[in-house]
């Protein structure tokens, strides 16, 4: 137990906890901030561009008078559930198809690794996006299902070549010897010693959804306004950069400390899941 | 007397720094003569490597070494970076355990070894050529010329060695440091290895450092011998000092452990009762057949695109009887542990056929196949990669029972995992545990206990002490003697090591790229061989007595002229 605190202390640095406390401290706000903060949708003629510390407005408001930290919060949470749902698709298809993939081989490689993932991968991941938005119209809905495809290609890709390694194992020729079923085998003995650069992966992956959302609802091709999004409100405040900086630089600054605290996160996991230093510290 | 040509006084090593630094050698002194040939033998973990590499300042970057360690009248623990390199070239050369690994793959032989010649001599290009060809030669190479545009890859592992070794004499160094140079060799190629390293010694005059973990190639080669035991020089001795009259408790016991081909004695094993589990509704119907027959079996693996495959199993024939234990042996490549994972339904072969108890074991029936499972089980060569890592023992030993179908029932289980453990003198705690809180032999010991889970009539012994030390070799092997007697299981037991199949076969199947070289009687095989194979494999095995090993060298040297 205390060796396990201490792999953990050497793994999360200074940086680490900094990231971590971020994010709680994030959704803990986003989650409360519809019972302590104003409509975000409600406009207000009378109250636009009101500039920071403005009572009522902390941060202010927006060309329609609507309030920035309300909207901000509002925009942070579907952000932030957008990508979780994003990254949780991403990790179960790719995963999935990785597995089998590598396990079966043969046909099955064919049709995952180089049929599906190859050529997705192939396509720029915003031209995908505006082919798939075209179709199906805009909406977190359309939104997830594109983000988490694209990003289920990196899992397989990584679940692959993990389970190529491991099918080579003793102890999965064991499984097989001493009759356990394929479905035992992929769940007992695979998924279990492949998932932890699964887990870094996952991490990276939340940082990538947010800025591809971000990009995308820029470009109106993510979640529909007015609903608030990080992106869309950098669109809009883009128009009144000179006047009211804040309106852009604010989104901006929490999209990328968002991004970046998921990053350092995904680092420390990392560290902390690599079985070399395991094996360091017993 | 003369000044010995290398020195190492209490030399301690540690890794690490501060609160987390551990000393893994501890004040280890020795000295080597002009010309001579000294072993440091131990176990792993006794810190035989680290001391030899310290030598040479080859360890990791957060190594700390203290004490001295003086080479031809030069302190080389003080001495700068750039002196060590060309000391590590000029004066001292070393030869790995691993030549793939130590050998850049994206060179040929013939630019590895104008690097080695090049960097110690200056010299014109065809000078350098003329000198690589001649350490060619030196190091009895085989088509010398072609070699040198070969890489190393299209090398068998004892040629492999053989450029290493080239390599390292390149500058006519005093010293060669072999670190368990023939380890990975099979038997018959770490003979000629040795003789080649004997032969560097008696021309060019240079010293050995051998560090070894075998006591057969101690007593072939070595002159005088330190043995290491966790970090600490336990004895020093010279070899017959040592193998006749050795001083030390810890060196007896080693001596003791160690399997001596020809004198095996039958171990005492204290009686005990048969091992039932109690839950095996009906007895198996005795039939009047052997438990296994293999009849001209014949294994391919694919090929490249459009090339032939590679016939691994070349019609192979055996059969084992009940309660006989029969030793599957063969050099790497014969296709021996090929055969067990056929037995076992792992592998698929090309062709012939194989029965357990006059099952197929490539039935396609579901009631069939389970059958087969409870009768034939296999332990696996390396303990730490063939149980799950993240599955507690008690899970993995269970396994077997869950899988087919004999109980699902948690309490039942756990009564039938702790006899289990307590058959294979593991404690009962264990069941909670998970693989990498055990050490090696108490791995394979879990490995044993899922084996025997099913009550086999049939177990496949794949080389399950080759990845153990000597110490802990002798107690699984006692462990497995102990249950066939309890279990009156058979048994194929594939080694590459004559020795070690000599303690428990009654039988011994001999193979060859694939084919059968000789099967018969164990005694017949190891003292009267008829097959010529078989009789250079039987001379090549190093015994731990030097005596009796010079008189086997001078035998095996007529073998092969």
């Amino acid at each position: 137990m205390k060796r396990k605190l201490q792999r953990a202390r050497d793994a999360f640095g200074p940086m680490q906890v900094i990231a971590l406390t971020f994010l709680v401290l994030l959704i803990v706000l986003s989650m409360v901030a519809p019972a302590i903060l104003p409509d975000p949708l409600a406009q207000d003629g009378s109250h636009t561009f009101a500039p920071l510390g403005t009572s009522g407005h902390i941060l202010g408001t927006d060309a329609f008078g609507r309030d920035l930290l309300a909207r901000l919060m509002a925009g942070v949470r579907t952000e932030l559930m957008v990508a979780f749902a994003t990254t949780l698709v991403a990790l179960v298809l790719g995963t999935a198809l990785g597995i089998a993939g590598a396990y079966f081989g043969s046909v099955a490689e064919t049709v995952t690794m180089r049929i599906i993932v190859d050529v997705i991968l192939a396509f720029p991941p915003i031209i995908f996006a505006l082919l798939i938005v075209t179709i199906y119209g805009p909406g977190p809905i359309t939104l997830t299902a594109t983000m988490g495809v694209l990003f289920a290609m990196s899992f397989a890709r990584i679940a692959y070549g993990q389970t190529l390694t491991v099918r080579r194992a003793e102890y999965v020729d064991a499984a097989h010897a001493y009759g356990a079923p394929t479905m035992t085998i992929l769940f007992r003995a695979v998924l279990p010693n492949i998932s932890a650069p699964l887990i870094v992966q996952a991490s990276l992956t939340m940082a990538a959804a947010i800025l591809l959302e971000s990009g995308l609802s820029f470009l109106g091709l993510g979640l529909v306004p007015p609903a608030p999004s990080m992106g869309s409100m950098i669109a809009d405040g883009q128009r009144y950069l000179a006047t009211d900086p804040q309106l852009i630089l604010i989104p901006s600054v929490v999209v990328v400390l968002t991004i970046l605290s998921f990053s350092l996160l995904g680092d420390g996991l990392g560290r902390w899941l690599d079985p070399r230093r395991r094996n360091a510290h017993g | 007397m003369a000044e010995p040509l290398l020195e190492v006084g209490d030399l301690s090593v540690s890794f690490g720094t501060g609160r987390t630094a551990t000393e893994v050698v501890h004040d280890v002194a020795f000295h080597i003569d002009p010309g001579e040939t000294l072993a440091v033998v131990g176990e792993s973990g006794s810190g035989k490597s680290v001391s030899a590499m310290s030598i040479v300042d080859l360890l990791p970057a957060n190594a700390r070494r203290s004490g001295t360690i003086r080479f031809n009248g030069e302190d080389l623990l003080t001495a700068d970076p750039a002196r060590i390199r060309q000391i590590r070239g000029a004066g001292i050369g070393v030869v790995f355990q691993e030549p793939m690994t130590a050998l850049n793959p994206v060179y040929t032989i013939g630019a590895l070894l104008a690097q080695a010649v090049g960097s110690h001599q200056q010299g014109s290009k065809s000078g350098i050529h003329t000198r690589s060809l001649d350490l060619l030669r030196l190091v009895q190479m085989p088509e010398p010329e072609r070699r040198m545009d070969q890489f190393p890859h299209q090398l068998s592992g004892g040629q492999r060695q053989r450029a290493m070794i080239a390599m390292a004499i390149a500058s006519d160094p005093k010293l060669i440091i072999a670190d368990e140079a023939t380890t990975a060799l099979d038997v018959t190629a770490q003979a000629v290895i040795l003789d080649l390293l004997m032969d560097v010694r008696e021309r060019l005059g240079t010293a050995i450092l051998l560090i070894t973990h075998d006591m057969g190639v101690v007593a072939d080669v070595a002159d005088r011998v330190v043995v290491m035991n966790g970090g600490r020089v336990v004895e020093e001795a010279t070899v017959d000092q040592l193998f006749s009259a050795p001083r030390e408790e810890y060196t007896q016991k080693l001596l003791a452990a160690v399997p001596h081909l020809g004198r095996s004695e039958v171990v005492e094993l204290t009686p005990t009762t048969p091992l039932d589990l109690r839950y095996r509704t009906q007895p198996l119907p005795v039939v009047d057949q052997p438990v296994l027959h293999v009849d001209n079996l014949i294994v391919d693996f694919p090929g490249p695109f459009g090339q032939r495959p590679f016939r691994a199993v070349d019609g192979v024939s055996f059969d084992v009887a009940q309660g006989e234990v029969v030793g599957l042996v063969g050099e790497s490549g014969s296709g021996k542990s090929t055969i067990g994972r056929v037995v076992i339904g792992l592998t698929k072969p090309a062709s012939g056929t194989v029965q357990i108890d006059g099952i197929d074991v490539g039935t396609k029936r579901r009631l069939e196949k389970r059958e087969l499972r409870r009768r034939a089980a296999i332990i696996f060569q390396d303990p730490s990669s063939s149980l799950n890592p993240r599955a507690t023992l008690g899970d993995t030993i269970s396994s077997p029972l869950r899988w087919n179908g004999v109980t699902r029932n948690r309490r039942e289980l756990d009564r039938i995992v702790a006899e289990l453990l307590d058959a294979v003198h593991l404690p009962k705690d264990a069941i909670h545990r998970y693989p990498h809180e055990l050490s090696g032999g108490q791995r394979q010991r879990v490995g044993i206990a899922r084996a025997m889970a099913l009550e086999p009539e049939l177990l496949i012994a794949d080389e399950p002490t080759s990845a153990l030390d000597v110490s802990v070799q002798a107690a699984v092997l006692k462990l497995l003697l102990e249950l066939q007697q309890r279990r009156q299981f058979s048994c194929v037991f594939i080694s590459h090591d004559l020795s070690v199949v000599e303690q428990l076969a009654q039988r011994v199947v001999v193979l060859k790229d694939g084919k059968i070289a000789e099967q018969g009687d164990t005694r017949q095989i190891l003292h009267h061989p008829h097959n010529a194979y078989t009789r250079r494999l039987v001379a090549a095995i190093p015994v731990p007595d030097p005596v009796e090993q010079r008189a086997r060298r001078q035998d095996r040297q007529l073998l092969t002229d």
